[in-house]
Order: structure tokens, then sequence, then C-alpha cells
């Protein structure tokens, strides 16, 4: 892109507000949430308007002004009943392409996740770029290398509801992870990120959660609203609790319903461990799956004194006892 | 081969189709290209394995068994057939004899189905008739399908095994589309039990379901009412495993199918198997319903299965790989001694490295 001339005009806010504006990206931010609109707030109240809006020409009706980088300050100025504002316009003659990326020269400090960089080149698609420019040069202006392929996992993931992507947003996921949302359907999506305000989640225990439940629809043939409102589920959600607790709460639940042989079993060998092995000096662990006949024990043993009571205790009935018990499980 | 199918064959080179379910629908005949016969590439020294050898000939398959792991493995989805059967004979003539003492089993079943290409099924006569002059060598045809007729009239001297994977019709219908009937299954299993063939039969992957036990009871008592436990040279015992991305896969190609979605851990091997008491409790339904039926005298085994599981189910285990290869000679030399051509000698077999 070479140089480009710039000519500045006033132009009706009215005309900018009712146009279509092909180029918004940063409304979709807004409808997102990640409008971030609390410094230029600030500093527009403090200073107004210091630079002019930056727009296209794309016809000679008023309202084909399209806005490429300024919709703060168009809303701003809105807002505050101004009836006009700056505009400088680019050259009307620049190419799509020129235009997309004068708008992700101004967006780019915002796509700085898998997430966004992801709804970025939907909004390209949707926008008519072509497929070739968005993988030849936006997908390299993004680091993401030219890769058709990479190009349609990335639009998968731009079609996670937007609470999700959001949310992955938010916790910096990356493409993988937000691919492996994509695997579920949005129902369960929309229904289990309504509610992630409530949990405390990091990306792993998201995909856990959602993995768990989803079988657990599939297999019961529920849906995932009935699933929430069950009652076991539903008083996990309204208990005034921390959202950590909250969160290892739904964990035991999902996992008691994925896993009832399991945890059953599991059950019943931390019953006997706790009957005839805990608070010894030795600790005791088993593979958790079941698949693995044998009984780990542990200890750390600092003095000699500590080596013979460790002793004393291995050779205690209850010990073989316990030891038997658990390996019966297994 | 191109009379065979007439107007729409067409020479060329392979199409190459990436798409799992396209594939199915073109067949390419094919010449034979590298090696062909190995060890069965599911083997994993961390559990017992039979230790089966194959010949991957055949490459996709036109059933759509909703298990299936070919839906993530094939890079090249056409359904493809090697149909050079002397240049395989060879190599397999070629690599046993280099142990005349060992009794190898060899499937032709890795990448799809021995018998599911029915026009292709008088190609895989020549194998039969071929292997019947392998002094060390016993041929395992499996299939779901019920296309036997081609292998009536053949010369196969008693060394080749015609093998069904069975489950209930309740499976059959939800899970593996497009596959012979069981009752079908039965007729062919019967009827080449009539030709002289032994038939295997492999309860593997065994699916858990609502009502599965009556099922698998059913199943067992229709299998022995059509051929009788001395045809049947050996029993193999499996359940449902896939590994996590082919988890998707099913999912993703069969979202009716419920399979993946029961209480399921992901073991040391990366796949998604029942809980073992699950499978502990499914494999001892079967070896249970098969001793009633008179079938104990089939030698049983699992399938990817640990020594802890063989204890629970059987009460015993193999002590290696080596030894269960052994073990299935050395009934094989029992019961079925034309097929051997010398008496196994247990040291040779657990002198075996994996």
């Amino acid at each position: 892109m070479q140089g480009l001339p710039f000519s500045v005009e006033e132009i009706r806010l009215a005309d900018l507000l009712a146009g279509s504006q092909p180029y918004a990206f940063s409304l979709y931010l807004k409808k997102l949430g990640l409008w971030d609109d609390k410094w230029p707030e600030s500093s527009l109240e403090s200073c107004g308007i210091l630079s002019p809006v930056l727009a296209k020409k794309s016809g000679k009706n008023p309202q084909s002004v399209h806005v490429l980088d300024g919709f703060k300050r168009v809303y701003w100025a809105s807002s505050r009943g101004m009836a006009s504002i700056s505009c400088v316009f680019v050259s009307g003659s620049i190419s799509e392409y020129e235009a997309w990326m004068i708008v992700f020269a101004a967006q780019k400090h915002m796509l700085c996740s898998s997430a966004l960089k992801a709804a970025f080149l939907q909004h390209l698609e949707k926008s008519g770029v072509s497929r070739e420019t968005i993988v030849k040069k936006f997908m390299e202006a993004l680091e993401l290398g030219p890769s058709e392929h990479l190009l349609k996992k990335y639009l998968k993931i731009a079609g996670l509801p937007e609470k999700v992507l959001s949310f992955c947003h938010s916790k910096g996921f990356s493409a993988k992870r937000c691919l492996n949302l994509s695997h579920h359907k949005k129902g369960l999506l929309e229904s289990f990120f309504s509610r992630s305000h409530s949990l405390s989640l990091s990306a792993r225990l998201a995909e856990e959660l959602l993995n768990d439940i989803n079988d657990i629809l599939r297999r019961e043939g529920i849906s995932p609203e009935e699933f929430f409102c069950e009652p076991e589920i539903a008083k996990i959600f309204q208990d005034r609790t921390d959202n950590r607790i909250r969160t290892e709460r739904l964990r035991d639940a999902v996992r008691k319903r994925k896993f009832p042989v399991l945890t059953s079993i599991e059950r019943q060998m931390e019953k006997a461990k706790q009957r005839l092995l805990d608070e010894r000096s030795f600790r005791v662990s088993w593979d958790r799956t079941l698949e693995n006949r044998a009984i780990n024990l542990s200890a750390s043993v600092k003095s000699p004194r500590e080596f013979m009571q460790l002793v004393r205790e291995l050779e205690q009935k209850d010990t073989l006892e316990g030891i038997r018990i658990l390996l019966s499980f297994l | 081969m191109a009379e065979m199918f007439k107007k729409r064959a067409a020479f060329g080179k392979s199409p190459k189709i990436s798409d799992y379910r396209a594939g199915k629908r073109h067949l390419f005949i094919s010449p034979l290209r590298g090696d062909i016969f190995h060890i069965c590439a599911s083997l994993d020294p961390r559990y017992i394995c039979c230790s089966t050898h194959v010949i991957s000939h055949i490459s996709n398959c036109p059933f759509e068994c909703t298990y299936c792991f070919l839906q993530n493995y094939l890079t090249d989805a056409t359904l493809t057939v090697v149909a050079d059967s002397n240049a395989i004979l060879d190599e397999i003539r070629e690599k046993t004899s280099r142990q005349p003492w060992r009794l190898f089993r060899i499937g032709t079943w890795e990448l799809g189905d021995s018998l599911a290409v029915h026009p292709l099924n008088k190609a895989a006569l020549e194998l039969v008739e071929g292997f019947a002059g392998l002094p060390n060598c016993i041929l395992k045809l499996r299939t779901k399908s019920a296309e036997v007729t081609p292998l009536l009239d053949a010369e196969h001297g008693g060394k080749t095994v015609v093998s069904w994977t069975m489950n209930p019709p309740e499976v059959i219908r939800r899970e593996e589309i497009g596959t012979a009937r069981m009752d079908a299954r039965l007729r062919a299993m019967e009827r080449v039990a009539s030709a002289g063939y032994p038939v295997g039969i492999h309860f593997d992957p065994m699916i858990m379901f609502d009502g599965w036990e009556h099922a698998y009871e059913r199943l067992v008592n229709d299998i022995f009412s059509s051929v009788s436990p001395e045809q049947v040279i050996w029993i193999s015992i499996g359940s449902l495993r896939f590994n996590p991305e082919m988890k998707k896969k099913i999912e993703n190609n069969y979202p009716a199918s419920t399979i993946t979605a029961q209480e399921m851990i992901l073991g040391d091997d990366n796949k998604f198997r029942y809980v073992r008491p699950v499978r502990v409790q499914m494999y001892r339904h079967v070896l249970e319903l098969l001793k009633e039926a008179g079938a104990g005298i089939c030698f049983t085994y699992l399938c990817m299965e640990r020594w802890n599981v063989w204890q629970e189910v059987f009460g015993r285990y193999p002590d290696s790989i080596g030894h269960l290869d052994f073990l299935m000679a050395e009934s094989v030399w029992k019961r079925f001694p034309g097929m051997c051509s010398c008496r196994p000698r247990k040291e040779k077999y657990m002198a075996l490295e994996y």
C-alpha cells in the first residue's frame, strides 16, 4: 500500500448512523462486550474530539460514508447530541483490501486472542473479502501463516456463540482449546456459558466439564437446560458460596453422574483407606482409573527413628487388612 | 477384473479420496507396492496381545460401522484392494519360512473387511488356495458380510479360518450399518463350516446397552445352534475402544450413536474403554455363556487387555505375548492337527521378542 491522499470534511452524524457500516468490526467487539469505553470516554469528556474520524466515501449519497476507524468518537458525539463530526477521508479509489487493512491496523491491538482473530477473519469473509486475500494477506498480518486449512479452523471457532467467544477471549484460550469447544452443540455451550460467571473455570476445566456433561446428555437423552434445571445441579448454582467451591461441587456432581461405577468404587476404597490406613507415616495411592492393579505406598523418612516407626506401622495388622481390601477392588 | 466392473472401470492411478465416506464408493485395484505382510499394528507390549500377523492388502471397507477406527486413520480413503495374490503369497512364503517352527496366523482384515467387497471374493479365493500350500501358516478371513459362496468349493486344505465379528442384532442395526444381518451371518457360518472350514468367532467389540446381558445370551445360543463348538477354532472377546480423536470423529460422523457417551476411561494406550469392573462383568458373562453352550473347548482369549483383567476373567493369564502365541498354536495342534506342520515348542515362542 502506498501513501494515501486525505481530505477533511464535517459529516452529519445522523447520516453516519443511518447508513450501513460494513467496516464496523469494532461494533462487533461492542456486541461481545469488548468495547473498552472507559478511557476514550474520560478523555473525550475532558478534551473533546481531538482527531477526526477516518472514513471512506463509497458513493455520492451522504449515507454512503463508511467509517474505518473512530466509532467510539461517533457514538460519544451522538450521545452528547452533536450534529456533526469531522472526518478524514481516504481516497475513494482505494481497494477493499486497502480499506480492510486500515481497519485491521486500527483494531490490531484488540486482536490479541485466538477468539478475536477468528472473529476478525470471519468478519472479513462475511464482508466479501476473497478467501485468497484473507489467507495470503490477513492471516499473514495476524501472524497465523497463509493456510486455507487453518482459516477453516478459525472460521469454525468464529462460529462459537458470542458468550463463548467472549469467554475464550477473556481467558486467552489457544486456538486448539477454542476449536475443542466448537465441537460441542450450540445449546450446551449457551447453557453452560450463561452460567460461567458463577464458576471459576480454567480452559482445561471448562473442557472437562463440557465433555462430561455432553456425554451425560447423549447417554440420558436430555437437553442442556433439563440438565442444568435438575434439582441437584440447580442447587449448586443457587447456593451462596464462593465460585471455586461451586465449581468443585459441580465437578463432583458431574463426575458422579458420568462415572457411576468408578465413583462408587472410589468411595468404598476411600472409606477403607480412612478406616485402616490414614494418619500413618506413609501415604497410600492407586490408579484412579482402576486399570492398574497396584497400591503405591510412599513415605519420607528424616531419621532412623522415623524409619523404625514406619516399619512398625507397615507391620501392623490394620495395614495388611487395608492393603488387602484396597487390592480387592483393583 | 475390468470385465467385472464393465463400463464403470477405468485404468489409472488411485483417485486419492480423502473423504472417508466418499472413498467407500470408489474401488481401486492396486498392484503390490512394498511390503504388505507384518505383525498386527495394534500390538502393544503393555497389553497381552494375540500377536497375529496381517496382510494389509485391503484398505477401507464398504460397511459403515460407527466405531470403525478407519474413519480416523486413512489418509487416502479410496477403497483399495491389492489384487496381486501371487506376489502376496511369495512375500508370506519368504518371510514365514525363516521361522518354520512357528505357526503364523495371518489375517486380511487389518484395514478392511475380508469379504465385504463381494465381486472380489473370488480374489480372496486365490489366497485361500495359496495358503493350502503354506506349511506353517493359517489364513484368517474376518468379516461382517454373508457372501461366502465363492469359498465353498475352494481347495482350502483346512488352512483357512473364516471368522465373524459377532454382535447382537440391536448393535448390528445401530452401529454396524450396511453389514449382513445376524441371521445371514449365521447361515453363512453354517455353510463354511459344512464346507470344512474352521470357524472363528470374535465378540469384539462388545458394546454395552440396556439389556446387553440377554442380547449376548441369545447371540451365543444362536451361534451354537448354527455351528458346533468342535468346528470353532478360537473365540476372542474384547470391548469397544477408541482414541480421543476417534471419539470426536464418531460423534461428528454418527451423531445418533451414543457408544462414546458411556462410562469409559482413558487407558495407558491412549484408548477409551469401559471401566474395568464393567469390562470384566461383560467378559465373564460371555465366558459363562460359552461354557453353558459347550464351547469351553474352544480356545478363548481377550483382545487388548492386561494380565489383571485376564486373571479376573479366566483365573489365570499368559506370561507374555509369546506365551499366548504358543497357547494358541498348541490349541490348534491339539484340536486341528492338520493345520500345524510341527508340534509347537513353548521355549521357542517364549523367546520371541515384541
